[in-house]
């Protein structure tokens, strides 16, 4: 099967992508997911993926996060096929993500919410499951001493780390996700949704972070968004999802002008349009 | 007097219930499976037992580690080559799988070693114990001094170890537990393995006191009335509810007859259950929209 033609707008850096999703197709029972979606995304850019509902763009992040095995096509990080590896392997490489809806751990505090998205990192082994070893306490206090001092200032939850994550307002609830996912040091940070429901003032301060976290982290972000100031404002690349594929990639000026694009919202939703050309 | 000894005897029994219950708890914490072949898992850490206890020249607790063993590797290949496959089937599969895992274990058992009572070699010292005025029997006292033990410590592991915690992330949402990298597979099978230990103990200490046949398994009927009455999300709970159980049934029993033992408690399970529907300890499950 040849993957379907995709308008690739603007330049191509011509060093390696930091991840290349090449020709996946996903069917379930005969529904075509995804069918032959080629994207690339370099190191150190912020990616939107934009699209009608039900055009695949969280199913496109569940197989780059290893949910979903697609019948088709290969997923390189770093040059590296990941598709055989299981979720909790793809995160010990460095690919972090949050989740539409908040996925906190309650009964927990904030600060061990934080900490567990840093699980990986800390090596121990099973049985002796590391309550007692020194080693093991020294690693889980540099953990503590690195959270309160460069992950949770920026994301203002200093104030917050020894409640219960239950109660919280929603805004805070959002950060600390994104914190969690920052713990484990990723490479590639996928966010679903990052924004969704909040007002315009948490917007444009998650837009800051957002922007903030790829500039001293060096992470590289790729995020679904339905909220076009977010993503027309701080993206470098947008890719256009409809129906399972790609129909346009390029710079936030370029897809907004782009007849693909429009008519993939066209089709469904005119509000959308409309905030396309906004 | 009576009253306060058969209450200790009663509760000392309970002990054992706490600790199956405590099994099958972390099973279903993390995978949403309800084990129906927990009694079974018991029976066989007995049989085990005295198995390797016949080995000549072999020592009590060596023959007690291969016991553990053995249940161990059961345990897994049973949630590998079954369990896992199950995976996203409706809760029912599960429930019907595990139920016939259960009698396959224990007709297995019942032709290899027969159904004829057999008695363990003597581990736990007989010699009665006086709690103040009152004579309890040496072996109900150490069973029950060991199950909590295991059963207390397997809640500290659960609750302070780093492996714990990923078991707790996996509990309470496996999708998330396994994007930030816990491996989800092993935490499970880690639940299993929990499992094994936790059964063969109890299986051992209620074969010492009353023998061993592959009926010893239908204890576990019981335990799923503990695990409902303590909440199954509680791992406190059930073993005070395990407690309360092997209380209700000596005290029915003694004082009702034998054949209120097996109606009282069932009874009071279901009246609590009518007032607290997610148990005693349980938290409520909130479903999230």
């Amino acid at each position: 099967m040849v993957s379907p033609a995709v308008d690739r707008l603007g330049a191509q850096s011509p060093s390696q992508p930091l991840l290349e999703v090449a020709d996946v197709t996903l069917t379930f029972g005969g529904l075509h997911a995804l069918s032959g979606v080629s994207v690339e995304f370099e190191e150190g850019t912020i990616n939107a993926i934009i699209g009608p509902n039900g055009a695949g763009k969280t199913t496109l992040l569940n197989v780059i996060s290893g949910f979903y095995l697609p019948q088709q096509g290969q997923i390189r990080f770093q040059g590296r096929d990941i598709l055989s590896m299981p979720p909790s392997a793809r995160a010990t490489l460095g690919i972090a993500r949050t989740f539409q809806n908040i996925s906190l751990y309650r009964g927990m505090s904030v600060l061990e919410n934080i900490k567990l998205g840093a699980h990986t990192t800390l090596r121990t082994n099973v049985l002796a499951g590391g309550f007692f070893s020194r080693a093991t306490r020294r690693q889980e206090a540099a953990l503590t001493q690195r959270i309160k001092e460069e992950i949770a200032p920026p994301l203002r939850l200093n104030e917050y780390l020894d409640d219960p994550v239950e109660g919280l307002a929603y805004g805070i609830q959002k950060r600390i996700e994104l914190a969690r996912a920052l713990a484990l040091s990723p490479k590639l940070l996928l966010l679903d949704e990052p924004v969704a429901g909040m007002n315009s003032s948490e917007t444009e301060e998650m837009a800051k972070l957002i922007q903030r976290v790829r500039a001293e982290w060096d992470v590289t972000i790729i995020m679904i968004e339905h909220d076009m100031s977010l993503v027309m404002g701080i993206s470098d690349r947008v890719a256009v999802l409809s129906l399972g594929q790609t129909v346009c990639e390029g710079t936030p000026a370029q897809v907004q002008t782009h007849p693909k694009a429009i008519e993939a919202y066209l089709g469904v939703d005119d509000d959308a349009v409309t905030e396309v050309h906004a | 007097m009576m009253f306060l000894e058969y209450s200790l005897i009663g509760i000392a029994a309970g002990g054992i219930y706490g600790l199956l219950a405590l099994g099958f708890v972390f099973i279903f914490m993390a995978s949403g499976v309800f084990n129906f072949a927990t009694g079974q898992m018991m029976m066989l850490g007995a049989y085990f037992f005295l198995a390797f206890s016949k080995i000549p020249g072999l020592p009590w607790w060596a023959a007690f580690a291969l016991a553990i063993l053995g249940s161990i590797v059961v345990a897994i290949i049973l949630e590998w080559v079954v369990i896992r496959r199950l995976i996203g089937q409706p809760v029912i599969s599960a429930v019907m799988v595990t139920m016939g895992l259960g009698w396959m274990l224990q007709g297995t058992a019942s032709l290899i070693w027969g159904q004829v009572p057999q008695q363990l070699p003597d581990v736990l010292p007989r010699a009665p114990i006086f709690i103040g005025e009152i004579l309890v029997p040496g072996r109900s006292v150490w069973g029950f001094v060991i199950a909590i033990a295991v059963a207390l410590a397997s809640v500290v592991y659960f609750r302070y170890s780093r492996t714990g915690v990923a078991l707790r992330a996996t509990a309470s949402d496996q999708i998330t537990a396994y994007s930030m990298g816990i491996n989800v597979p092993a935490s499970i099978r880690l639940t299993w393995i929990m499992a094994a230990i936790s059964t063969t103990f109890a299986g051992v200490i209620a074969g010492s006191i009353n023998g061993v046949t592959p009926e010893l398994s239908n204890v576990a009927i019981s335990v799923i009335a503990v695990v409902l009455l303590g909440g199954v999300n509680s791992v406190g709970g059930v073993i005070i509810a395990g407690l309360m159980m092997g209380w209700l049934e000596t005290i029915s029993g003694v004082y009702l007859g034998g054949h209120w033992r097996e109606v009282i408690p069932y009874l009071a399970v279901l009246l609590v259950l009518l007032v607290r529907p997610s148990g005693l300890f349980g938290s409520k499950l909130v479903e999230r929209i």
